[in-house]
């Protein structure tokens, strides 16, 4: 006796959907090949390299072969220890949290409101001219800003102290005094990234329903009204998705930027985890040690994101 | 269709992050240096003097750089055959066994380049008693510091060449003050510096050197004893004077986060701390004069010591080096015999001429006195310096090459200065040498600027400091141990 063969509603074996998914949209899988072998040689396959944090790094042996820390007759976080005990560690990370604290803060707020300002500009020519300038310093590399600050705000012959000394004031050391250097790194980062960070919210803000304006205008909001309750609340997204993003990087603190600020009179205000890593590791072949403060930067950063994530699910708006 | 499409664009990508190995010589020698030098060939086949010596001696001689010690450590350290180091590198992969030990090949088949080397000083080379590396030659050259003045502006003021810190820091006041261009404004400084370290404080080495000392931790030997810069009697004395001279705003404080060079051509600055080179040289002296066609510059190396000292000016350190070749314990026999060649063919005559100066008649030529002078050509060699190594006859060298800067380059590697130790010392274990540096140079700066006051007392508490949190007195300790060890001291 036949049976009916009725609709199949029993899943297949994931095995089986797979190949099937594979077999059926196979262009497209194909196309990820590439960014998976690039995350694989350059992300995951370095990882091996990370034992080395662990152990007393030799040369000769190589990462494989050296020793580990406790075939050495050494505590496991002997290279942790190491940087928590050099004299300048706290200075160090406080420099670290409180020039990228900044720096995130000034990655974020401006570049929205200057989004808003460009969108709200009427004549759309010249908003598209500030625009396109204000990208500009993105394109521009460290050396060459770090360059330009010099030439603007050098004590003796910058193009601001000269203005203050016409004014009958004196001149500011601001690439060369503690009190200074912060806010000029801070400021230097921000007229480089003000432009190119707005992109974001601009097309956010383009992808904003024109009807929600019209029906508000109708309503009698004004300008700023619409800004507050219909802008803003569709760029709460992104906004949040950008700053996880942004949170991994805190222990970062801009290398490039800060190692070329950096001299002896600011050191004490200005010198982050990055450039003294560098400055022991590379200079002094403390390979171990970096590693180890590599590490424990990757580790407590990833923990920040996830803990950014979580907190942003609260609002339902989490990046994953 | 778009199935292809993609397909295609695929195997593009996947073709684009495949990197093709390079063909290999069949007997080669690769050596890794740092840097290379201007205008390096794009391939070989351009490059004349690979092709040279090629021909000359029958090796294939690799010059490869490295920018990245890393790179050099992790996974491609064991293609090279030798490489050039400093010092600090040769310690560290000494230890680790990865160089060659040559105690032996000195007295054999290297014989005739230690012979040659002469009274060179061999410590650097040595590590726990084991020679590691083929240092660099030192012929009587030294450091080539020199302050560069403008002479028309001491002439207009009617000054002369200083000879003392007061004479320096007079000058200096009247090039801030007396308006010494003569256009009416106040617009120029009198001292600067050009910053050949990374560390900023080559300004006030300029004043400190009359005090027979210097801006950090320098290892210094006086009276057949081992002290350091930190520790002279004259430093207070010293940072006072340096005090005195930022105070009455006549440095320029920008030579701190930039090179001062800039001020000095553009005749915004009147003195400055500089390798002669940058200034000296026919380049240099033609960018001063297209600022100011009345430009005159003039030099000075030393003052008068202000503490009975012999006149000295900079610190300098004839054991240190970043040059220093240091062979691959993993060297073959047969690899290790052409380097050896190769080695002995830089050292002398034909090749030693072609890893100077370039291809005889077509970048140099001898002129009557039998001396060689570059040709107009000469521009095309700029980049074979990287394969001299570690083998140059500097004083020869620079006459053929830059003659025009005969009467300075000669002055300023004869000049006396604070000679230094460090590079001899290796710190104790646990200690952070580097981070103990860098406190030091900023609390110096800190009594320099005022952030911190300048008295004995305070002075005192610095070096207390230094002891408690960097181990400061037990890295002098090591420093004396060790360089009685070398026989530096007894």
């Amino acid at each position: 006796m036949t049976q009916l063969s009725t609709p199949v509603f029993k899943k297949k074996p994931l095995g089986t959907r797979f190949i099937r998914a594979i077999r059926q949209y196979w262009p497209l899988y194909a196309m990820i090949i590439p960014g998976m072998l690039f995350f694989l040689i350059y992300k995951y396959l370095p990882m091996y390299g990370i034992q080395i944090a662990f152990k007393n790094f030799s040369l000769r042996k190589g990462i494989g072969d050296s020793l580990w820390l406790w075939d050495d007759k050494k505590e496991w976080f002997y290279w942790f220890e190491r940087f928590f005990k050099s004299p300048q560690s706290s200075q160090i990370i406080t420099n670290t949290l409180i020039i990228s604290l900044s720096k995130l803060v000034m990655e974020m707020i401006p570049p929205l409101v200057f989004a808003l300002a460009i969108s709200e500009t009427v004549f759309k020519k010249y908003a598209r001219v500030i625009q396109t300038v204000s990208y500009l310093p993105h394109f521009l590399s460290w050396v060459i800003v770090f360059g330009i600050c010099a030439t603007m705000l050098g004590e003796n012959s910058g193009v601001v102290n000269n203005m203050i000394k016409k004014m009958g004031g004196q001149a500011i050391p601001f690439l060369s005094n503690k009190k200074y250097i912060r806010g000029v790194l801070i400021g230097s980062s921000l007229w480089k990234g003000i432009g190119w960070s707005s992109i974001v919210f601009l097309a956010a803000i383009a992808g904003i329903d024109t009807s929600m304006y019209e029906a508000a205008t109708i309503d009698g909001c004004g300008r700023f009204r619409q800004i507050w309750y219909i802008t803003l609340p569709n760029l709460a997204r992104i906004f949040v998705v950008l700053l996880i993003t942004k949170v991994g990087h805190v222990l970062d603190g801009g290398f490039e930027q800060v190692y070329i600020f950096l001299n002896d009179r600011v050191r004490a205000t200005a010198e982050i985890i990055d450039t003294w890593v560098y400055t022991q590791g590379l200079g002094k072949q403390q390979y171990s040690l970096t590693t180890a403060v590599g590490l424990m930067k990757s580790v407590l950063s990833c923990g920040l994101v996830l803990g950014t994530n979580a907190l942003a699910r609260k609002w339902d708006s989490s990046l994953w | 269709m778009k199935k292809l499409i993609s397909l295609l664009i695929v195997a593009a990508m996947l073709l684009g992050m495949c990197a093709f190995a390079a063909a290999e010589e069949p007997v080669e020698v690769r050596v890794s240096v740092s840097s290379l030098g201007n205008g390096w060939p794009a391939t070989l086949e351009e490059d004349w003097v690979y092709q040279k010596i090629l021909k000359d001696i029958n090796v294939s001689f690799k010059l490869e750089l490295v920018d990245d010690y890393w790179n050099a450590m992790g996974t491609r350290m064991d293609i090279y055959d030798a490489y050039m180091i400093d010092i600090d590198h040769l310690r560290t992969w000494g230890r680790d066994g990865a160089l060659l030990d040559l105690t032996e090949l000195k007295e054999t088949k290297l014989a005739s380049y230690y012979n040659w080397l002469g009274s060179t000083k061999l410590s650097a080379a040595y590590v726990d008693g084991v020679l590691y590396g083929l240092p660099k030659l030192y012929d009587g050259s030294k450091s080539q510091l020199c302050v560069t003045i403008r002479q028309d502006w001491l002439d207009a003021l009617g000054l002369k060449m200083p000879e003392t810190i007061q004479d320096l820091y007079d000058v200096a006041y009247a090039f801030t003050y007396n308006d010494p261009d003569k256009n009416g404004e106040n617009d120029t400084l009198g001292l600067t510096a050009a910053k050949p370290s990374a560390t900023g404080v080559f300004l006030f080495d300029t004043i400190l050197g009359s005090f027979d000392t210097a801006m950090g931790n320098w290892i210094l030997i006086r009276d057949g004893k081992v002290t350091n810069a930190l520790l002279q009697p004259g430093m207070v004395q010293g940072l006072e004077w340096c005090k005195k001279f930022v105070d009455a705003k006549i440095v320029d404080n920008d030579c701190l986060s930039t090179a001062g060079t800039s001020q000095f051509v553009s005749g915004k600055v009147g003195m400055i701390g500089c390798t002669w080179p940058g200034i000296w040289k026919a380049y240099g002296q033609q960018q001063i004069h297209d600022v100011n066609p009345n430009a005159v510059t003039n030099f000075f190396t030393t003052l008068k010591s202000e503490v009975g000292a012999e006149p000295a000016m900079y610190q300098g350190d004839l054991n240190s080096t970043n040059a220093i070749l240091a062979i691959s314990a993993d060297i073959s026999e047969e690899k290790l015999d052409a380097l050896i060649k190769y080695i002995d063919y830089i050292t002398v005559g034909e090749g030693a001429n072609l890893v100077y100066y370039g291809l005889e008649g077509e970048h140099w030529v001898y002129d009557e006195q039998g001396r060689i002078r570059m040709t107009e050509n000469a521009t095309a060699a700029n980049y074979i310096s990287t394969y001299q190594l570690f083998s140059r006859k500097e004083l020869e060298y620079l006459d053929a090459k830059f003659p025009e800067a005969k009467m300075v380059f000669d002055q300023t590697t004869a000049a006396n200065r604070i000679w230094t130790y460090n590079s001899l010392v290796v710190e104790p274990e646990g200690m952070y040498l580097s981070d103990m540096e860098s406190y030091a140079r900023q609390q110096l700066l800190d009594f320099i600027y005022g952030d911190r006051e300048l008295s004995e007392a305070e002075y005192a508490n610095f070096i207390q400091e230094l002891n408690d949190m960097y181990q400061f007195d037990e890295y002098m300790a090591a420093a004396e141990e060790q360089l009685r060890e070398q026989g530096i001291v007894e």
